[in-house]
């Protein structure tokens, strides 16, 4: 009997199911997508959590490198809010007409790093100038704050000539991390909050560079024009909900301080 | 900027011509006992051999760069014997490469060597030839073409190559940055000239390497060889 099942039978079994799917493939989008500096992504999924425990709306997180991400946006990206790990890329985004308002400050993260053999002898400059350190992660520094941060600070201790051949460069501070759970570098300049979920054993080998040595990194966010189009009173809920009593204090609950 | 792009090009050209020629020298046996091996364990092997194929290349990457990490068994090993480290090194992106175009090496070589027909080789040894001149005298000119697709696979391959050596690279300028890598830099950090510039070279280079190679191979089928 099966023999006898034509093939034009089979081609219009084909077309139905595949155009009976069409009107389901597309539902009423309920959710908005917020993309989030790589650095700041678990700390921002917590305050969606709070947010959702409050609203009962969802949002959905993506992470990347700022960079990666501010670029994606100009691409037409459907993410409603930006939250990046600088200001430099919201700003560069309200400048191109990408963003809805003016940029706001979320928080201010710091530079921190990890060291794997602790506790060092010394000053940390002379450790990283030392035989003991053979590679040192920081993240993409054309395209990760936090990584343009951490070139700088080596620029400005005058020592990035003697440790430029130690150098690693993960593609996002989530790589970098990769690079501190995986043990396959002897230091890296990562941001504690990514890593508050970490192992105690991971925390305990992060430190604060000083304030004198690394000036805080004020992390703004802004609502994208996709996001005023699609999901106007959401993208403004979201954005006041990071910035309102509850939100802050989630942020400092991770390490950052507020703006 | 422009000597960044030279030395970029050429780590490229470095890792696609050594990675090809280690999987020449490692290819070319283990394809040929693969094509005379006869157990019904065979195909097992010849799975593994095909399985870089399909598993995704971060995969891969990602394994390779805990394998190879400092504290793992096999790093440790590695850097107290040789003091070598295979993460974040040209080295390593070897290894990484030789292993992912692993099957684009040998199968079209096993496939070469199993359609010969057997009274080739069976006529040489009846003829009192041994195993290596019959091996480089009758069978490998007759599996050129099989060869010469085999080794513009590879070499194609490792210059695409980009997931495993995100994971294993480190992106580091003149060690591990090579072209695919820098393209993908060079987007991120917005800058669309320099990363149109090496997507074209690239492309002009593929392009001519895959045409020459069409070319010569078509030759040797013409002169009435397999």
């Amino acid at each position: 009997m099966l023999k006898n099942i034509s093939w034009q039978y089979i081609m219009f079994l084909f077309f139905f199911f595949s155009f009976s799917t069409c009107s389901h493939t597309r539902p009423p989008e309920k959710t908005i997508t917020i993309a989030v500096a790589a650095s700041a992504y678990d700390a921002i999924q917590a305050i969606a959590n709070a947010y959702a425990l409050e609203t009962g709306k969802k949002a959905a997180i993506i992470r990347g490198s700022s960079g990666k991400l501010a670029t994606q946006i100009t691409q037409s990206a459907p993410y409603a809010l930006f939250f990046s790990a600088d200001e430099y890329y919201p700003f560069f985004l309200e400048k191109k007409g990408f963003a809805t308002g003016v940029p706001r400050i979320y928080a201010n993260g710091f530079l921190s790093v990890w060291i794997e053999n602790q506790p060092i002898e010394g000053k940390f400059v002379d450790y990283l100038k030392s035989k003991a350190v053979k590679k040192i992660a920081l993240a993409n520094i054309t395209s990760a704050p936090y990584g343009k941060a951490a070139y700088k600070w080596m620029q400005e201790q005058n020592i990035l000539d003697l440790i430029q051949q130690k150098l690693v460069f993960g593609e996002s501070i989530a790589q970098v991390n990769t690079y501190i759970l995986s043990n396959t570098v002897d230091v890296a300049f990562t941001s504690f909050p990514s890593l508050v979920m970490a192992d105690e054993k991971i925390k305990n080998n992060i430190l604060q560079l000083t304030i004198e040595e690394s000036p805080p990194l004020p992390q703004a966010m802004l609502i994208t024009t996709y996001g005023q189009e699609h999901f106007p009173e959401e993208s403004q809920s979201f954005f006041n909900f990071a910035l309102s009593k509850k939100g802050q204090a989630i942020l400092n609950e991770f390490g950052y301080n507020n703006p | 900027m422009n000597s960044d792009f030279q030395t970029t090009l050429w780590l490229t050209a470095q890792l696609a011509t050594i990675t090809t020629i280690v999987l020449i020298v490692i290819g070319l046996p283990f394809a040929y006992g693969l094509s005379r091996w006869k157990s019904p364990f065979k195909i097992i092997i010849e799975s593994l051999v095909a399985l870089p194929l399909v598993l995704p290349p971060t995969v891969l990457g990602f394994y390779l760069l805990l394998a190879f990490s400092p504290q793992s068994v096999l790093g440790k090993w590695l850097e107290a014997q040789f003091d070598l480290r295979l993460v974040f090194s040209f080295t390593g992106l070897v290894l990484g490469s030789v292993i992912y175009s692993f099957p684009f090496m040998i199968r079209p070589i096993q496939i070469g060597f199993e359609r010969l027909p057997t009274h080739l080789w069976e006529a040489s040894f009846i003829l009192g030839k041994s195993h290596w001149t019959t091996f480089w005298k009758v069978l490998m000119p007759n599996i050129r073409p099989a060869l010469l697709n085999a080794i513009v696979l590879s070499f194609a391959h490792t210059v695409g190559e980009f997931g495993v050596i995100l994971m294993l690279g480190g992106n580091i300028p003149g060690k591990t940055r090579v072209a695919s890598i820098a393209i993908y830099d060079k987007v991120e950090g917005l800058e669309y000239d320099a990363a149109g510039q090496y997507a074209f070279i690239l492309l002009i280079f593929s392009f001519s390497m895959l045409l020459f190679f069409s070319w010569w191979s078509r030759k040797f089928t013409k002169n009435g060889l397999l």
